[in-house]
């Protein structure tokens, strides 16, 4: 007899992969890579594991056929890992290696800590690690009752390391910038404000906090609330009951974030979500109707 | 894990990344105070971002680094991670542990440019001091109304906002460096040819409109100038393509 639990768990985790390996396939794909190759190479710092190249090495890893191929094969890589094929692992090692290569080398030509692709990025580390290719595969493949440890295993440690992540954002305002974010924060607000809305938009929202200085008190207001949720994070890891409250303030606090400075960090939330809401039972229960 | 084995595991990466952050503002503090005392004059006294320098600044990394070890404590020692983790094979263990130990450590002592994709969240931790500065680039032409550049859209492969924070980088630099120097000769063939290879994504994308020059402008604006803005913003200068 099939162990129903365990399935959900598999399942569960095949479908934080095919969650994360498909969100790696629409932001590779969106871009060619190969436009890197019109820039100076030396408007790039060599980032991460490229600073191990030598100068010569450098400029020839930025050239137009050497960074389309990569992306090609990338593509195919992402493609195989989603799907969840045989052998699982090599092919999960392969996308978690080649995805560092492509952040670093896009992050080679700025040091912008844009933190939008990072948990993506240690998220592909996890499920390179773990048997994540069981459940949902193509495929499909029978799942091990030994295994059922490993599945959940797999999605809290995602859930811990971001939760972690999330506390350290909490922490670093707190310890370093603490009743600063009360008394300072009118001027915070309207600097990522008028960033934002001047650098990368038309001015509308930069008109609108200097026309409505409520709003802009509002925000302000708002901040340590939001770094003591952030601070709060591990309890959504630790308890169940806490889970879906913390993962709605999560995806309210990154959509407000979103439209006052125009930085959506969506695959954050929906990796929360693949991670923190009980998949397990879901997949379990249809199957058991089934 | 007990609540022991995990306060020591999560403190043990905290000290690690804080002692890693800690060292080249203890190595700066040193060789300033030994120049001091040789009797060498520098003119520079010790870092003011040296941890011995400035107690509040202790304090709020010994603050900091309670809180996330705290943080750590409670996810280690949770059943729900816990209990998985325990129960499957050791070398899991060992690779799961470890993964969340780079990333904390990266937190406090990774560097962005060094340690990626290990490095420090610190969104929005700071109060700036100044308002922002402003750049934006546009095309111009003597046949038609000048136009500016989205960057984003112009070269996707750096979005979001890459693009804005390199040419920005460059722009700083040149502002910085006496014109006419070695390195700003240098730093203004890098940002021309960067310039002159935006504009030639950007007519790749949109063929058939013949732009002449591509322009830099940029400044501070502050919440009195929104009114005036971009009619305000300075003209730094233009490459022709």
């Amino acid at each position: 007899m099939r162990d129903e639990r365990v399935e959900g768990s598999a399942a569960a985790l095949g479908a934080l992969r095919i969650g994360v390996f498909a969100m790696w396939i629409f932001h590779v794909v969106r871009a060619p890579l190969a436009e890197l190759a019109v820039f100076p190479a030396d408007a790039a710092i060599p980032t991460g594991i490229l600073r191990l190249l030598s100068a010569s090495g450098w400029s020839g890893v930025l050239r137009a056929e050497v960074l389309g191929g990569f992306q090609s094969v990338l593509v195919v890589v992402l493609v195989l890992g989603l799907l969840g094929v045989r052998p699982y692992r090599p092919v999960a090692l392969a996308a978690a290696v080649m995805l560092t290569l492509h952040e670093s080398l896009i992050r080679s030509f700025s040091g912008y800590a844009n933190h939008q692709e990072v948990p993506l990025l240690l998220t592909a580390y996890v499920l390179a690690i773990f048997p994540a290719g069981d459940g949902l595969s193509w495929p499909r493949r029978a799942t091990a009752s030994r295994r059922a440890p490993e599945y959940r295993a797999a999605l809290m440690v995602v859930a811990g390391t971001l939760a972690i992540g999330y506390a350290a954002v909490g922490a670093r305002r707190w310890s370093h910038h603490g009743f600063e974010m009360l008394f300072a924060a009118d001027q915070f607000v309207m600097f990522y404000g008028l960033h934002h809305s001047l650098n990368h938009g038309d001015g509308t929202m930069a008109r609108f906090l200097v026309a409505h200085p409520q709003i802009v008190s509002l925000v302000k207001w708002g901040l340590p609330v939001v770094s003591l949720l952030e601070l709060l994070a591990p309890l959504a890891v630790a308890s169940e009951r806490l889970r879906l409250w913390w993962l709605l303030f999560a995806v309210c606090f990154h959509a407000l974030i979103g439209l006052m400075i125009g930085v959506f960090f969506w695959q954050t939330s929906v990796i929360f979500a693949l991670t923190l809401v009980d998949l397990d039972r879901l997949f379990s229960k249809r199957r058991t109707r089934r | 894990m007990s609540f022991f084995r995990a306060a020591s595991f999560a403190l043990g990466l905290v000290v690690v990344g804080v002692g890693l952050r800690a060292v080249p503002h203890v190595i700066a503090a040193n060789q300033s105070s030994s120049r001091y005392d040789a009797g060498v004059a520098t003119g520079s006294e010790p870092s003011a971002s040296a941890p011995r320098s400035d107690p509040r600044k202790v304090a709020a990394v010994v603050f900091e680094a309670v809180l996330v070890t705290a943080a750590g404590t409670v996810v280690l020692m949770s059943p729900a991670f816990a209990a998985p983790l325990s129960a499957g094979p050791p070398a899991l263990r060992v690779l799961s542990l470890t993964l969340v130990g780079c990333f904390v450590i990266g937190l406090f002592g990774g560097s962005p440019r060094v340690s990626f994709p290990f490095l420090p969240w610190r969104m929005y931790a700071g109060t700036p001091a100044h308002p922002p500065f402003i750049c934006r680039v546009v095309l111009e032409s003597a046949e038609q109304p000048s136009l500016r550049i989205d960057l984003d859209a112009a070269v996707p492969v750096l979005a979001p906002r890459r693009l804005d924070h390199l040419l920005r980088a460059q722009v700083a630099e040149l502002q910085r460096l006496a014109r006419g120097a070695a390195d700003w000769e240098r730093a203004w063939r890098i940002h021309s040819e960067t310039l002159r290879a935006l504009a030639a994504l950007y007519e790749r994308q949109h063929p058939g409109a013949a732009w002449e020059r591509i322009v830099v402008h940029g400044g501070v604006v502050s919440a009195e100038d929104v009114e005036r803005f971009p009619a305000m913003l300075p003209r730094l200068w233009e490459v022709v393509l």
